[in-house]
C-alpha cells in the first residue's frame, strides 16, 4: 500500500449519525402538459399505449434521450356506481380495473367480503363521501423523491368552457364563478395533523379552498409517499346563481370530441386516453415540494498537532532534504487536500477532497468533518 | 474529474469509492480510520526565502486547485501525509536505483527494465542485441525467475545528500535512531503477469569493505510469494522482501569513494535487490495488454518481439519508488 499514516476513528466520539429532510419546489406549468410540444392530443411529450389504460406525460418529447418522465394519468370509476358503470361504456372494464387497482394498493380492502375500499372526500374510512369517478395523477419518483411534502400540494384546474378552460367568457350558468379551482391539501401538516395513514402511506384531502371549514368536502386526496393525487370528477362543476353546483357541460368539447360532454358523459363514452386528454387540457398548474430524506454519517477526522506534519509526496524532498525547511528546527509543514476513510483492512472506502489545501503544522490541530449521505 | 470551486468557503466533496460501494452492497462497510493526502501539492513551489516575507512562502501552494473526488481506489491518496514524532527532521530517506555495479545491477534500456520471459530464447536474443555476453549485454536484461548469476534490480534507501557524509555515526544519528531505516520493502506487481518476486535472503551483503573501499555486494535471491492484494492499485499484489543493512560508508582512508558503490550520497540505511518471475503469458495477453510483432531499436537480426510494460512499486516506510518493467518475449 502507498506510504501513509493512519489515525483511528473512535465510534463513540468521532462518528455520529443524523437525518435531514431536503425539499425542492416543483412547479409544473400547464403549458408543458398540453400544447407546447405539438398539436393538442398529438403532443410529442404525451405517450399513449396500445392497451390504453393510462398515458404518460414527459417534460420533453419522449423520443428524445434527454426527456424525463414526470407523471402518468389515468381515470376510473367504481363498478358499483350505476350511474357510471355500464357494460356498454367505452373501456368499461379497464376503467373499473384502474379504479380498483389504485384503491386496493392505496387504501386496501374492507368488510367481511374484502371489498376494495373506495376513495373518500374526507379522512374517515366509513364509506361516506365516496368519490365514484376519479382522475388519477401518479407522479414519477424522479419528482416526488421520498415523498410529497405535506401542505405543499396545489393543482389548479380550469372550470371554464372547453375552449377557454381558465377564463369565464360569457354569461349564463356559472357566471360569476372563478374560472379556476386551486386544489390543495390545506389541512395537512407535517406533524401529522390533517392526514390519515393507510396502506399507501399518509394521505391528505384536497380542498378547493385554502382555508377549508370543518364542513367542507374534499375534492380529491393526495398520497404523499406514493406520490399519487386522486381527483374527483365532481371538481368540474359550476354554481349557477342561487343553485347547487352542476357539472360543466363541455368538460370535453366539440373541437376534439363528438359532442360537448360533462365529466360523467366523457367517462362513459370516451376512452381512458380521451378522458386523460380532457383532464390534462384543464390543468393550469401543479406545484408541490418534494422531500428527500438524507441519512448521514459524520466522521470527525481529528488531526492532532503532532501527526501528519510530514509528507511522502515525491516533491516534498529535494535530495532527501525537506523543501519547507531551512534548518532542522524549522517547523515541518504539510498541506492537506484529501481525506481518505479506510476500513480495518486498509481498503479506501470513501474519499473527500477539500476545495483548497489546508496547512498543517505542529502548531495547529484540525477537525475535518466528513459527511457521508445515504 | 473537474476542479473544485475554491472561490468561497472551504467545502468538502466526498464520494464512496468503488471498493466502498462494493463493501456497502455486501454489508461490510465499516470505516475505522482515516488518512490524509496531498497529491496535488508541488512542494517545489514553497519559496522559503521569498523576499516579501513568510506570508508569501506558501502562497502559490495554498492557491493550488484541488481536483474533485473520484471513485477509483488507486487514485485518491497516492502520496499520504505521514506522522513522525520528531519535528526537527531536516532530511528524510529516499529510495534510489543503484546503477553502479555492473554484473549485479540491471540497467535501463530504452528507459525501461527488460524482463525476458523464461523461454530459452528471448534472454539470449536480447543479450546479443544489447552487446553480447562479453560486451555487457547481460547488464540490460533480467531473466524471469533466475536466482543465480543474473542481474537484479538493486535499490538503496538513505539520505541522498552530499551535505552529510555517509559515516556510521551519521547513519546512526540521522536514520537508525530516528526510526527511518527500512526493515522491509514492499514490492507491488501486476499479478496478471508476475508470479513471484525474488528477494534477498539473509546471507546477502551490501558494503564497501574491500581492501580499498571497493564494493562487496552479493545478493542471493529467493522466491517471495505475493502474499496480499494491493488495496490501492488494481490487479496488483504485494510481496515483502528483506531490506539488507546498507553498510557502505564514507571512510577517509578508502581510495575508492563510497559513492562509487552506492547511489546514495549521504548516510545509507538499507539496500535490497529483486528480480521477478512471470506467469505464462499467452500471445492473446500480449495483444490485449501490450504490443506484438515489434522490432527493437538497433536490432538488424529481423527478430520481432511481443511485450507488455508494467509499473512496479517499491515502498519503504516513508518513501516509494516506481519502476517500469518491460515483460518481453521473442516472437
Amino acid at each position: 500500500m502507498p506510504v501513509r499514516s493512519y489515525e483511528p476513528l473512535a465510534p463513540n466520539t468521532d462518528v455520529t449519525t443524523t437525518r435531514t429532510f431536503l425539499h425542492e419546489v416543483l412547479p409544473l406549468t400547464g403549458s408543458i402538459l398540453s400544447g407546447t410540444y405539438g398539436k393538442f392530443m398529438a403532443e410529442g411529450n404525451i405517450k399513449n399505449f396500445t392497451h390504453g389504460m393510462f398515458q404518460s406525460v414527459y417534460d420533453y418529447p419522449y423520443l428524445s434521450s434527454s426527456t424525463n418522465h414526470i407523471f402518468d394519468l389515468t381515470c376510473g370509476y367504481d363498478e358499483s356506481t350505476a350511474a357510471l358503470s355500464s357494460s356498454s361504456n367505452t373501456m368499461n372494464a379497464k376503467k373499473i380495473n384502474m379504479y380498483n387497482e389504485f384503491a386496493q394498493v392505496l387504501l386496501g380492502f374492507t368488510g367481511s367480503d374484502n371489498t376494495v375500499r373506495m376513495f373518500e372526500s374526507d379522512l374517515k374510512l366509513d364509506g361516506v363521501g365516496r368519490m365514484d369517478a376519479v382522475y388519477i395523477v401518479s407522479f414519477s419518483r424522479l419528482l416526488t423523491k421520498d415523498q410529497i411534502k405535506k401542505n405543499s400540494f396545489q393543482m389548479t384546474v380550469g372550470t371554464g368552457s372547453y375552449a377557454s378552460p381558465f377564463t369565464i367568457t360569457g354569461g349564463g350558468a356559472g357566471d360569476g364563478d372563478a374560472a379556476t379551482k386551486v386544489l390543495q391539501d390545506a389541512n395537512a401538516r407535517t406533524d401529522g395533523a390533517g392526514i390519515n395513514t393507510c396502506l399507501g402511506g399518509d394521505y391528505g384531502i384536497l380542498f378547493s379552498s385554502s382555508n377549508p371549514s370543518i364542513t367542507d368536502e374534499g375534492c380529491g386526496v393526495v398520497f404523499y409517499q406514493a406520490g399519487i393525487a386522486v381527483i374527483s370528477a365532481s371538481v368540474f362543476t359550476k354554481s349557477p346563481a342561487n343553485s347547487a353546483p352542476v357539472p360543466i357541460t363541455d368538460f370535453a368539447g366539440t373541437a376534439n370530441y363528438a359532442a360537448n360532454m360533462t365529466p360523467a358523459q366523457t367517462l362513459a363514452t370516451s376512452s381512458i386516453s380521451g378522458n386523460c386528454d380532457a383532464f390534462r387540457h384543464r390543468i393550469q398548474n401543479i406545484q408541490f415540494n418534494n422531500t428527500t430524506e438524507i441519512n448521514s454519517t459524520i466522521y470527525f477526522c481529528r488531526v492532532p498537532h503532532n501527526k501528519f506534519n510530514y509528507s511522502s509526496n515525491p516533491t516534498y524532498l529535494s535530495g532527501s532534504k525537506i523543501r519547507v525547511k531551512n534548518v532542522g528546527a524549522d517547523t515541518p509543514i504539510s498541506y492537506i487536500t484529501t481525506v481518505g476513510l479506510y476500513n480495518a483492512s486498509n481498503e479506501l472506502l470513501a474519499v473527500a477532497k477539500l476545495s483548497e489545501p489546508l496547512k498543517k503544522t505542529p502548531e495547529n490541530e484540525l477537525t475535518i468533518r466528513v459527511r457521508l449521505d445515504y | 474529474m473537474s476542479i473544485l470551486d475554491n472561490s468561497g468557503d472551504i467545502i468538502l466533496d466526498c464520494v464512496l469509492t468503488e471498493t466502498g460501494r462494493k463493501r456497502l452492497s455486501t454489508g461490510q462497510f465499516s470505516i475505522s480510520k482515516f488518512a490524509l493526502g496531498d497529491d496535488e501539492i508541488d512542494y517545489g513551489l514553497y519559496q522559503k526565502n521569498h523576499a516579501s516575507g513568510s506570508a508569501y512562502y506558501d502562497l502559490q501552494i495554498l492557491q493550488t486547485p484541488v481536483l474533485e473526488a473520484f471513485t477509483a481506489r488507486n487514485a485518491a491518496i497516492n502520496y499520504g501525509l505521514i506522522s513522525i514524532s520528531n519535528n526537527n527532521l531536516l532530511y528524510m530517506p529516499s529510495i534510489k536505483r543503484n546503477l553502479k555495479i555492473p554484473g549485479k545491477s540491471v540497467f535501463d534500456k530504452h528507459n525501461v527494465i527488460y524482463l525476458a520471459v523464461n523461454d530459452g530464447a528471448t534472454y539470449s536474443a536480447l543479450v546479443t542485441l544489447f552487446g553480447g555476453a562479453s560486451g555487457g549485454g547481460s547488464n540490460f536484461v533480467l531473466q524471469a525467475g533466475s536466482t543465480t548469476g543474473g542481474q537484479a534490480i538493486m535499490l538503496e534507501s538513505g539520505l541522498d545528500t552530499s551535505a552529510i557524509s555517509g559515516t556510521p555515526a551519521n547513519k546512526q544519528n540521522y536514520l537508525v535512531s530516528q526510526g527511518l531505516q527500512e526493515t522491509t520493502f514492499s514490492i507491488s506487481v501486476d499479478n496478471r503477469f508476475m508470479a513471484t518476486v525474488l528477494g534477498p535472503t539473509s546471507n546477502s551483503i551490501f558494503n564497501n569493505n574491500g581492501a580499498s573501499g571497493e564494493a562487496n555486494v552479493n545478493f542471493i535471491l529467493g522466491a517471495q510469494a505475493l502474499v496480499s492484494r494491493d488495496t490501492s492499485v488494481r490487479n496488483h499484489s504485494i510481496a515483502a522482501i528483506r531490506a539488507v543493512n546498507n553498510n557502505v560508508y564514507f571512510r577517509t582512508t578508502d581510495a575508492t569513494l563510497d559513492t562509487a558503490t552506492s547511489a546514495i550520497a549521504g548516510p545509507r540505511g538499507s539496500a535490497t535487490a529483486f528480480s521477478l518471475d512471470t506467469r505464462p503469458i499467452t500471445s492473446d495477453s500480449f495483444t490485449r495488454f501490450g504490443v506484438t510483432g515489434r522490432t527493437i531499436t538497433g536490432d538488424a537480426s529481423g527478430n520481432t518481439y511481443s511485450y507488455i510494460d508494467s509499473v512496479v512499486y517499491v515502498r519503504g516506510t516513508y518513501c516509494e519508488h516506481q519502476l517500469t518493467v518491460r515483460i518481453i518475449k521473442k516472437d
